[in-house]
């Protein structure tokens, strides 16, 4: 599920420039479907000032964190990836 | 007497082969494991060294490694007292990382955490236009280690 969870936060970071996040159209929690098996994710991320943008709970499961930046910003995007039952 | 000892020698041979196999078996288990650990520390590292690249403070236009090279080429002074703070966020958890700007045969290094035998780098030759050089492209090379 870390290969998930990175590809995930792949899909995240690497957008129009990388490791910058543009957060227009990009859900912060969702299913991602991973050939027959789908697996739920929550996205949250948490700029140097101490702001935290996305979901209020996270979820227990496998974390990835990486560093990021909103703007000009220094943040850090966590990943968190699980089995849905 | 004989036939105990064949029995005895079966009875080693199994367990010889028992261990053998649940030791194959539990390398086999962790080997996807251990190379999901790697792949995410490779992609810190990487984003990372993207981070730094794109990273330009609020009020000015220059990027990180701009500003770093012209304060190399002694064209500006000070900027990103907090450097060694971000980084520390950015890689809250990790053990060890080297950042450093090179130019020539002047460096900018930063270090955190005590160097650990198995670390990433991500490294990219930069093509810059500092200010005060009269329009001329520099090269500097930009390497980052997170271990």
């Amino acid at each position: 599920m870390t290969d998930i969870a990175c590809t995930l936060a792949t899909q995240f970071c690497f957008g129009r420039t990388p490791a910058v996040l543009t957060l227009e159209n990009q859900p912060l929690e969702g299913v991602y479907s991973f050939g027959r098996e789908n697996f739920r994710f929550q996205a949250k991320i948490t700029m140097f000032d101490g702001t935290e943008i996305g979901p209020g709970i996270m979820h227990k499961g496998v974390e990835v964190e990486v560093p990021a930046l909103v703007e000009e910003v220094p943040a850090k995007l966590k990943v968190v990836v699980w089995k849905e039952d | 007497m004989e036939r105990g000892l064949a029995d005895i020698l079966t009875l080693g041979f199994v367990f010889i082969t028992l261990v053998c196999s649940a030791t194959l078996l539990l390398l086999w288990v962790d080997f996807p494991l251990r190379s999901a650990r790697e792949r995410q520390k490779q992609l810190q590292c990487e984003l990372l060294y993207f981070a730094l690249l794109n990273w330009r403070s609020k009020n000015s236009n220059t990027t990180f490694p701009q500003h770093v090279l012209e304060n190399l080429l002694g064209l500006r002074e000070g900027g990103w007292e907090n450097f060694a703070e971000i980084l520390r966020f950015w890689i809250s958890g990790e053990k060890w990382v080297r950042v450093e700007v090179s130019v020539e045969n002047r460096s900018w290094v930063v270090t955190l955490g005590n160097r650990v035998d198995r670390f990433y780098r991500s490294q990219g030759m930069l093509s810059l236009l500092p200010a005060g050089t009269g329009g001329s492209m520099i090269r500097a090379r930009m390497e980052v280690n997170l271990g």
